[in-house]
């Protein structure tokens, strides 16, 4: 029993993980009706930027405490976010107004592509560390209850909080605040939202910042966990299953989403996984994703799919 | 479009239904053709071959496939890589494992294979679609991936999980020159792309279009969603699946991780965007809102007219329409019609299709027409601005 509460616990943390990453899908395709394939790139070029500017800013400025070292390095890499959006915004959304979602599809894939490139040239390709101090003990709780206790990994814990502190904050900001409400407009109809003054350009940059952001955060988490490398651009593929079995156009799915994944996922390759060979955690969490898609072809959150003929 | 079909007057059934009806495409293949046969055979040196274009010409085959499924049928996929996979395997197996047998017939048989997996993996399309399917396919691209390196039968246990055929030959031909692969895989590329053109242009093609351009109408007019999205899965992934086996055996050798790269998805992806196409689902919805009924009505039995306008391409279109009076404003650009041969519903295109079906079904026609009158204002608008 206690393995089991232990499996389902690191379940639930990683799938906090794969919320975060789902999350950026999820705001773009909220506003802009792009599905955002570029999503792990820019997690990738994020997290590089991060990783390079905190080990350089303690050079340039001669600052010893890494916690201010870090907090800047976050600052710069946000701003490179916003360039990032921006140019994105600039080069390819708006000569691509009105075109087919596939075709932004390609465009976004290609987006990932030069973001990759860019960031490995820029930053290099050499695999580098983010420490933000996050604890790496794991630590043993309930010893009373379960025998031996429970061991939780104290670094998954606290990357789990973060993620929902931003969903908190993300939430906020989507209702309680003005560009907010323009954000949730831009979503619902385009045209509506242009005719009463909300400047559609301005608003893509916004989201895609936003999301860039989201990256940012999740790029910091997944670095100090398995250090900033190109590989780190295939996480994206870990949040597509989180997306669309929440649905593209929910932010509580794309959390819900998260954690059935990830506890499906865990418990899978635990009670799954020896009897085939294991490591089927990556395709086990597509199929499951599928499973849910068959009787909800929107996803468990997203809008209903109505067709008129 | 650089051309156009204008002045190109066709007097015969023949000459309407040929693959190229228009003579700048009919000659522009020709001279491709030509120069791929021999230009490039007298100016290609080794190296090109090998490198550059044996690949080129695999992947268009893959292409062709991807094309077959993303840009006729509409079915957004991202799994072609584990196609090229299943059929690159398939082949090999059925090529060490059966004393003796033709390579042609391994090649065939490895798209037989990866078409039977295709139809497996495209059957959540009957259920799901757009961007959801398009990930849920990804699941086929993971789950090979799986396969293929754990277990151990499907490499012929080789450690690294790449496999390679030596000696390949075709009824006496020794296919060992990077000239004789690129002359094989060049023969194979023509042969299949003319079958999937003339796939396209039959009753088959035209139900993929249907499904592509809006599934429920589709549906309503009579084709089975199940045969016709299947139908594309199965000949997409039997394309792409020989494409596979091409790499595995003429190109490199074979290992899962080859054809995972999503890379050559956006190139078949663009080689359908490159047809301009119009989503008739939007202007089906945007007709029925703001101005339905009242441009088209119908009228008493035995009227019988011909509809004529243009189709994505810029081509005329002309159909039969049973029991319909059009109103004037149906093409006001044009003035009175020119007399054309009357061709009835060209081939392949999908209003031209659905009318042609409506009008025997009867009650939705006026909206299908409607349809038609769209797409026709909306290209001749876009045009001209």
């Amino acid at each position: 029993m206690g393995f089991f509460i232990e499996t389902l616990i690191g379940g639930l943390m990683a799938g906090m993980l794969y919320s975060l990453v789902a999350l950026g899908f999820v705001l773009i395709y909220k506003a802009s009706g792009v599905f955002n394939f570029a999503q792990g790139a820019m997690l990738l070029f994020a997290a590089l930027a991060m990783a390079r500017f905190s080990a350089w800013i303690p050079e340039w400025l001669g600052i010893d405490s890494l916690w201010l070292a870090n907090v800047i390095a976050f600052f710069i890499a946000g701003a490179l976010m916003y360039l990032v959006a921006w140019l994105i915004e600039r080069l390819v959304l708006r000569p691509l107004v009105n075109q087919e979602g596939a075709t932004l599809l390609m465009a976004t894939l290609g987006i990932a592509y030069v973001l990759e490139g860019l960031g490995t040239s820029i930053f290099g390709t050499a695999i580098y560390k983010i420490d933000v101090g996050m604890p790496k003990e794991p630590v043993l709780i309930l010893e009373g209850i379960f025998e031996g206790g429970l061991l939780i990994n104290k670094e998954d814990f606290v990357a789990a909080l973060i993620a929902a502190v931003l969903v908190a904050l993300l939430t906020l900001f989507f209702q309680k605040t003005v560009t907010g409400r323009a954000l949730r407009a831009v979503a619902d109809d385009h045209q509506a939202a242009q005719s009463i003054g909300i400047p559609l350009n301005h608003i893509w940059v916004i989201v895609w910042f936003v999301a860039g952001v989201v990256a940012l955060v999740a790029g910091v988490i997944w670095g100090s966990k398995l250090g900033v490398q190109f590989s780190l651009a295939t996480v994206a593929l870990r949040g597509l299953p989180v997306v669309i079995l929440g649905g593209l156009t929910s932010i509580p799915g794309a959390i819900i989403g998260g954690l059935i994944i990830g506890v499906g996922e865990k418990l899978s390759e635990v009670y799954l996984g020896p009897m085939v060979g294991g490591g089927i955690e990556i395709w086990f969490a597509y199929q499951l994703a599928l499973v849910f898609l068959l009787f909800r072809p929107q996803g468990l959150f997203g809008e209903k799919i109505i067709d008129r003929v | 479009m650089l051309y156009r079909e204008n002045g190109q007057f066709k007097t015969s059934y023949a000459a309407d239904q040929q693959i190229f009806p228009i003579a700048q495409d009919r000659w522009a293949i020709l001279g491709i053709l030509v120069f791929a046969f021999v230009g490039i055979p007298l100016l290609g040196d080794e190296y090109l071959f090998r490198a550059i274009l044996i690949p080129f010409l695999i992947l268009s085959l893959a292409a062709l496939g991807v094309n077959i499924l993303v840009g006729f049928c509409g079915q957004i996929t991202l799994g072609a890589g584990a196609f090229m996979a299943v059929g690159a395997y398939a082949a090999y197996n059925f090529h060490i494992r059966i004393e003796g047998l033709p390579l042609l017939v391994s090649i065939l048989l490895g798209g037989l294979t990866s078409a039977l997996v295709g139809i497996v993996f495209g059957i959540p399309s009957l259920r799901v679609r757009g961007l959801y399917l398009a990930v849920a396919t990804l699941a086929a691209q993971f789950f090979t991936d799986w396969v293929f390196l754990r277990i151990p039968w499907f490499t012929n246990n080789a450690s690294s999980g790449s496999v390679s055929v030596s000696n390949l030959q075709i009824m006496g031909w020794e296919i060992a020159t990077p000239f004789d692969k690129y002359m094989f895989c060049l023969v194979w590329l023509t042969i299949s792309a003319l079958l999937a053109k003339n796939m396209t242009r039959s009753a088959i093609g035209r139900q993929w279009m249907a499904i592509r351009d809006m599934d429920v109408a589709a549906e309503v007019i009579g084709i089975r969603p199940l045969f016709a999205k299947l139908s594309a899965f199965a000949v997409s992934s039997f394309f792409v699946g020989t494409a596979g086996a091409l790499w595995g055996f003429i190109h490199l050798s074979v290992g899962a991780g080859r054809f995972l790269g999503r890379s050559f998805v956006p190139v078949a992806v663009h080689g359908h965007y490159r047809r301009p196409r119009l989503d008739h689902g939007q202007l089906l919805r945007r007709s029925l809102h703001r101005h339905a009924a009242d441009r088209v009505e119908p009228v008493s039995a035995g009227d019988r007219r011909t509809v004529r306008g243009h189709d994505f391409d810029g081509r005329r279109v002309a159909c039969r329409v049973d029991h319909l009076r059009l109103t004037d404003h149906f093409f006001p650009d044009q003035g009175a019609p020119r007399y054309r041969p009357p061709v009835v519903h060209r081939q392949g295109k999908t209003p031209a299709l659905a009318i042609s079906a409506l009008s025997r079904a009867g009650e939705p026609v006026s909206l299908l027409l409607e349809l038609l009158s769209q797409t026709h204002h909306y290209y001749f608008n876009k045009r001209r601005h």
